[in-house]
Order: structure tokens, then sequence, then C-alpha cells
């Protein structure tokens, strides 16, 4: 009998534990609803959600999106799976997402108009830079087509070949094992 | 506690202000009491802040619920560990946090110099307290972290209003890192502030020579360890928990923090042109100017919330404050370099077209075309909106397309530029040099494309990573043979001998091959997959060389959570491997959700595992896995990087054991005049690169 009620109170605990378990699991999906899941992409449609932006104001490409709480990217990747499930092709299928969101939503800024200098100023910066540098160095290695020197300038190389002397003077075993190892000329 | 918080960051500023109007007079008049009397002042406003921070703290750990900064970022049941975290986590705490580690430097940097260079340190007093004073203008009266909660009563009094408890910790920062990630960054930040104040000082002070560069080489470099830091720490918490698989988004507060720290190491690899030759004067105190004002944009960027970013956790109007500020210290640098213009004049000559110099040149060129890019880029949406009144992103992939080529580019100038010699390079140098080094470099692109591997970037990453660790090994070789055929000492010793002897030197080559390892980590990217499923308890899917299995989904509850966990079993070869277990968190108090990441991490693969929630329709769990090739090398890199720096900031060997014999020598007048000398070479070891 004493083994029967016992039998009974851990078959009633356990299936407490179990409810309560099951309970907590059901508090859990409650409280954090319908996260952004969803199912496998293809890989073109994956490609082409990391073209584009997750509308939701989280910054992030729509293919990386799994922001906390976000009510945006599960539609809008379902949304791409149907459309490259229908068969269009890239341009028409991120088209579609600028004519529903503006062209906020591609992931780079489309190269014309106004948003080409986007692409354009990086290269123009770097190849003036070049440019810049060249001009420079020509300059340095021409000393004389360099502005006249002042005193400050006649200080400055002093200090330059004070520096260096005194450098040599100090470590004298390092400068023989570069000049002895080859790496001075 | 509040009341004594707000009253510390009061006094704080008054005495700012004094340190900085009385600094201005001491400097005109030159009047030894005030001059004293000011650097006290500032003394006296970095203990205060101090003090402030500390009572903040201690409210936050006695769960006084008074506060209105205590309420909004923390709880009953926070553990400790993250109520210390809390200080930083919203706008107000993290301005007095700035405060904190601003106060840290000038506190040190004004001891440690106290007695010294008396025609700079009255300058630099007066701009620490400058900087100062505007972020305690912030603490006081934009944005003070002691606002308590009350309101009035019928008989006209305020009284406050303790809550029962606070709102919580925003999940995503509930994670070890984000103790030590953002005081990092912070560090960094602040950090700049001091060379920032030496440069201005001298300019305006038109203090001789390049002593203020000696001075401050070894605070440059704790700035730019730290923001190195700093960043792999935010690339690795983004990583481990925002769950999206990656690290490094190109958002606009990752590249905030990307700026500063590209003129940075900039002005690291150009200051070397003037130490070693007097040349570039004037780019490299712009270039400290520049780093010091893009950690005041970072921070404007990340505060203001004129750019949209995931993780911009304190967003206000305190934007204009900023701009303000950016304004001010601009008009202030081009006002004393247009006066003192002249003081600038550099020994400009170049010897020859091929040599180190140009080496450095090209080096900042391309490290200031990338932050102009990361810059042009984070701003751009901002631009465009104001210019064609539309709305666009810029995202990753134009980061990318612009990046890339220029971080390439950079790697192989790495490699490149350490090995040639200052004022000219030979060809047949070159050739002896770097010969081996690119032979290696080919044949390892040869075997990577045999192998299948048809990235072009990451090809080319994987030359140019062999071409410079072997050149940076080359480097190590040579001084340790000629070590090693003079004094016998094994191959292991001799490196460390010779590395002891100029750690400068080779502290950067060990810099270097952390960077080398971020590259090679980077350029894994190129081969990452990923799988997304709904799962039933039972099913499976294939990853790369793994197969998953999901095993069950069962609920879990924390201190402060209750939480789902995923448990995947990974088999490999149809061998079990280990189990994952990823979880999606649901925190009480703020009612929000966080995600637990899994990762099975190899120095070959990150298997990376995200519980991405259920999915709409069926309501079935989705597990979203990733596998990352090489990510490890970038922690790793990381690591390499830290000690690298650690390394250049320690004095040489030769100049410690010089200081150490100095008593020896002291009784006779012959020997006092050695020992006067005896300190110099710890300056001009600063100067070797």
């Amino acid at each position: 009998m004493a083994r029967r009620t016992d039998a009974r109170l851990k078959s009633f605990f356990a299936s407490r534990r179990r409810f309560s378990r099951w309970a907590l699991a059901a508090a859990l999906v409650a409280m954090v609803g319908i996260l952004p899941g969803h199912a496998q992409q293809t890989s073109r449609a994956k490609i082409l959600s990391k073209r584009l932006m997750c509308m939701c104001g989280c910054a992030q490409v729509l293919g990386e999106c799994n922001h906390v709480g976000c009510t945006m990217s599960g539609g809008m990747l379902k949304d791409l799976d149907r459309q490259v499930a229908g068969g269009g092709s890239d341009n028409l299928v991120l088209q579609s997402f600028v004519q529903d969101f503006g062209e906020k939503v591609l992931a780079e800024p489309p190269a014309r108009g106004f948003n080409l200098l986007a692409w354009l100023m990086p290269i123009f910066v770097t190849l003036a830079g070049f440019a810049v540098v060249r001009t420079v160095m020509v300059r340095w290695r021409h000393p004389a087509l360099a502005t006249a020197a002042g005193p400050d300038r006649m200080s400055g190389r002093l200090s330059a070949r004070k520096n260096d002397a005194s450098e040599a003077a100090a470590d004298e075993m390092l400068q023989r094992v570069r000049r002895e190892s080859g790496l001075d000329d | 506690m509040d009341l004594f918080g707000s009253f510390a960051l009061l006094l704080a500023f008054l005495f700012a202000v004094y340190a900085v109007f009385a600094g201005i007079a001491a400097i005109r008049t030159r009047h030894p009491l005030l001059l004293k009397s000011a650097r006290n002042a500032n003394f006296a406003a970095c203990i205060l802040i101090w003090l402030a921070t500390a009572s903040l703290v201690y409210l936050f750990f006695t769960d006084n619920f008074a506060m209105a900064y205590v309420v909004a970022h923390s709880s009953r049941d926070l553990p400790n560990f993250y109520k210390f975290a809390a200080l930083w986590s919203g706008q107000e705490g993290s301005l007095l946090f700035w405060s904190f580690l601003l106060a840290g430097y000038t506190f040190a940097a004004l001891f440690v110099n106290r007695g010294k260079h008396p025609e700079l340190m009255p300058y630099v007093g007066v701009i620490l307290a400058g900087i100062q004073l505007f972020f305690l203008t912030l603490n006081n009266f934009i944005a003070s972290p002691f606002q308590v909660l009350g309101r009035i009563g019928p008989d006209g009094l305020a009284r406050m209003i303790p809550l029962a408890d606070g709102r919580g910790l925003t999940p995503l920062l509930q994670y070890p890192e984000m103790v030590i990630h953002p005081p990092n960054l912070y560090m960094g930040y602040t950090g700049f502030s001091v060379p920032f104040a030496f440069a201005l000082a001298a300019l305006l002070g038109r203090y001789p020579g390049e002593k203020w560069i000696h001075i401050t080489r070894r605070w440059t470099m704790i700035a730019w360890g730290f923001q190195s830091v700093g960043i792999i720490l935010g690339a690795h918490w983004a990583y481990a928990v925002l769950g999206w698989g990656g690290y490094w988004g190109w958002d606009p507060v990752e590249n905030a923090s990307l700026l500063p720290w590209l003129t940075g190491t900039a002005f690291l690899h150009s200051v070397m042109m003037q130490e070693k030759r007097g040349m570039m004067k004037v780019w490299n105190i712009w270039l400290v100017f520049i780093t010091f004002l893009l950690c005041i944009m970072g921070t404007f960027l990340t505060r203001s919330g004129v750019v949209s970013s995931v993780h911009a956790f304190a967003q206000s109007s305190i934007g204009p404050w900023f701009v303000g500020f950016l304004i001010l210290i601009l008009s202030v640098c081009l006002l004393a370099y247009v006066r003192n213009r002249d003081y600038l004049r550099s020994d400009n000559q170049l010897d020859s077209m091929v040599s180190r110099e140009s080496g450095f040149l090209f080096n900042n060129l391309i490290l200031l075309a990338a932050c102009f890019a990361v810059l042009w880029g984070t701003l751009f949406p901002v631009i465009s909106e104001a210019v064609s009144g539309s709305k666009i992103s810029v995202g990753p992939p134009f980061f990318n397309k612009v990046n890339i080529p220029v971080g390439l580019f950079l790697l192989f100038l790495t490699g490149v530029g350490p090995l040639l010699a200052w004022r000219r390079t030979s060809l047949e140098s070159l050739r002896r040099n770097f010969g081996w080094s690119l032979l290696a470099g080919l044949i390892a692109g040869v075997v990577a494309f045999a192998l299948g591997v048809r990235h072009f970037y990451a090809i080319t990453c994987l030359m140019l990573s062999f071409f410079v660790t072997l050149t940076i090994a080359s480097e190590f070789f040579r001084g340790a043979r000629v070590i090693h055929a003079r004094t016998g000492m094994n191959y292991v010793s001799s490196v460390v001998h010779l590395t002891m002897r100029n750690t400068r030197r080779y502290g950067g080559y060990v810099v270097h091959f952390g960077m080398v390892l971020i590259f090679i980590g980077l350029a894994g990217a190129a081969f990452n997959q990923d799988v997304q499923m709904a799962m039933r308890p039972g099913s499976h899917f294939n990853l790369g060389r793994y197969t998953l299995v999901c095993q069950n989904f069962e609920p879990r509850t924390g201190r402060n959570y209750t939480a789902e966990r995923a448990t995947i079993e990974v088999l490999r070869g149809g061998r079990q491997l280990m189990m994952l277990y990823p979880e999606r968190r649901f925190f009480q108090a703020s009612e929000e959700t966080g995600t637990m990441v899994s990762i099975y991490s190899t120095l070959r693969e990150d298997l990376y595992v995200v519980y991405a929630g259920r999915d709409p329709d069926s309501n079935v769990p989705v597990i979203h896995a990733y596998l990352n090739p090489l990510v490890k090398w970038i922690w790793l890199g990381g690591v390499i990087l830290a000690l690298g720096t650690l390394l250049a900031m320690m004095p040489n060997r030769e100049a410690v054991l010089a200081l150490q014999a100095a008593p020896a020598l002291a009784p006779s007048g012959l020997a006092s005049a050695q020992v006067s000398t005896l300190p110099q070479p710890i300056t001009t070891y600063g100067s070797q690169d």
C-alpha cells in the first residue's frame, strides 16, 4: 500500500515537474512571441538577402538581421523567397523591394546621380593622395625646388643629425647587427 | 550618496574652470604660484571626478532605485558583475566614465611630468583641463547621472520616490566582454587626449625640437593599444552575442572606433620620420589633431543618433554639444597652426624614391585613404539625404568593395616597409630582402589555386600573408644569426636578446605579425557557409563536414531570465563530436530577449549555432548554423597584436642596464659627467624604429 502511495506521489510530482516545464516553455513562447526564424532559403535568395537592408531600423543587412524583436526581416525574407521562386531576375527582385521601401532598402548606394559620388570619392581621394605623395617625393628628392631654408630648417637638420649620431653611439651593437646582416646599404 | 556624487561633480567643474583660467593667466604672467595652483586645481578636479564615479558605482551596488540612472540600467536581480558594467551602459554614465578615464590620464600625465618641461606643461594642463571642462559641463548640466526620481508634494516640497526595482540592463550588454570591451575602447578614445594636448601645447608654446614626440610616444602607444584591444573585443562581442554569424558589420559605431585607430596607426608610423630625419612635422601634428577630433566625432556618432546603428545604446539630443566642441577644437588647432606654422618647418629631403621614407609616405596615404573611405561611407547617407532629399543606405557591401583592396595594399606595405633602408635602398638589397619571401608568397598562391581556391581576394591575402610573415621571420633570423655568430648564444636566446635590445622595432614586427593573422582570419569570411532550418527533435542537417542533430528544446531559468535552450548534437564522420546548447533568453526586468550563441571553435573553422526563434507559420524552432573558417585567427592575431604593443612599450634592455649601473659610477668627477648623460639613451632608443 505504502509502495503504491509512493509511486502515486512520485508520479504526481513527476507530472507536476513535467507540467511546470511545459508551462514554462509555453510562457516562454508566449513571452518571446514569434521570433523572426524562418525556413531555409535558396542560395540565390541568400545572396540577394545580403544586397538588401532590413527595414526595421537596425542598420543590418537583411540576410544577417536577427535583431531581437525585429518585425520586418521575417516578412521581407519570405517575400524575397517568394519572388526568387517566381523566377524574376535579380534586378527585378531588387526593384520590387525598392518600390516597396525606396532606395534605402539597397545595401549599397546605386551608382547613379548624386549617389555615384559615394563610389567615386574614395577612388578620387586615393588617386589624388597618390598624386600628392608623388609630387612631394619629387620635390623632396630635389631640394632646390623646395622652399628656401630658414633658421628652423637648419636647426631641424642639425637635430636630425644629432639624433642619428647619438643613436648610433648608443646602440652600436644593433647598428652592427643590421649592417652585418645585410639590411643596411 | 546621490548628493555627494552631484556635489563632487559640481566641485570638479569649478576646479576645472579654475585650472583653465588660472593656467592661461599663469602662461601669460609666468607666475610660479599661479602655475602651481592651476596644476593643483587639475589634480583636485581629477580626484573629485573619481569620487563622483565611485559614488555612482556605490548607488548601483546598493540598488538605490530613487536614482533615475540606476532605475534605467539596473535591477535587484542583476548580477554584481554587470552592476559595475551598468555604469557605462547609458548616456549619462558613459559620459561620466569618459571624464573618469580622462581624469586618470590627466593626473598621470601631469604627475609623471611634474617638475619637467616647464615651458610645455602649463599648456598641457590647460588643454587637458579644457577637454575635461567640456565633459564636466555635460555631466553637470546636460546629462547628469545623479538625477533622482521625485515629485512636488502638496506642500510644494520635492520628494524622492524610490521605486521597488529597476528596469534592468539591456540583455545585449549582459555578457562578460561588455565589462572589458567598452573600458578598453574608452581608454583608447580618452588616451589620445594626451598626445593631442602635448602636440597642441608644443605648437602653442613653440616648444623646440621633437621632444613632445619623445614624451608622448608611450602615451600614444598606450592609447593605440587600448583602442586596438577595444576594437577586437568589440568584434568578439558582436560575434558571440549578436548572433548574426559575423564580427564586423560596418555599423557606424564600429566605424567610429576604427577611424581614430587608422589615423593613430598612421601617426605611429610617420612619427618615426620626424624622430629620425626631422621630416613631416606639419603632417604629424595634424595627424594627432585629426586623431583626437575623430575620437570626439566617434563619441558624437555613438551618442547623437545622427546615423542609425544597431548598438548605439545611448542616443539623445546631445549631438549639438559635440558638434560645438568639434568646431571649437578645430578652430583652436587651425588658429594655433596659422600663427605658429613657421615653427613646423621641416627638413624634408628624400635621398631616394625607394627608401623607408617613401614607404612611410605610402603607408600614411593608404591608412588615410581607408579612414576617408570609412568616414565617407558612414556619413554619406546623411549627406545624400541633405543634398538630394532621398534616403539611402551604405551597408557592408560598399565598405567591403572599397576597403578590401586598400587593406590588401596595406598588408603588402606591412611586408615591404620595414625592410627598406632609411635614405636609400638598392635594387640588390631589394632582391636579397624580398626575393625568397616573394617567391614563397607566389608558391602559396599557386598551391591554393591548385587546391581549388578561386576567390581572388582570398588568394591575394594568402600570398601577401606568406610574404609578410616570411619578411618578418627573416628580419628576426638575420639579426639572431649575427648575434649567434658573435656571442655563441643559441638562436632562441639570440632572438630574445635582439628583441630586447630594440623593443620598439621588434615589438612593431610582432604587431605586424598579429595583423597578418587578423587578415588571414578576415580572408576566411570568403568561404562562410550557413544553413537555416526549422527543426523538430530528431531532425538533422549537414553543414560542411558536420552533421547537426536536434536532440530537444527545453526551458531553463537563470537568476534574472528564463530561457529556451536547444540541444544540438554535432557529428563528424558519423561519430559524435560534441553537444552545442544555443538558447534564447527572456529578461523579465527589461522584457527583452537575448541570444546565447553556441560555438565550436577550432583554428580551421568555427561551427556557430544560433537558436533563431520559431517559424512564424509552423511555430517550429529554427536553428541557424554557420561554418565560418579561420575566425579564431582573428582573436589570436588580436592577442599577438596586444603583446607586440606591450613589447614595443618596454624600455630597451641596454638602457635599463645603463641606468642600473649609474650609482656605481657616481664618485669621480668624470664618472659623474657620464652618469648625467646616462638617462639619455632612453630617449634616443625611443627614437629608434
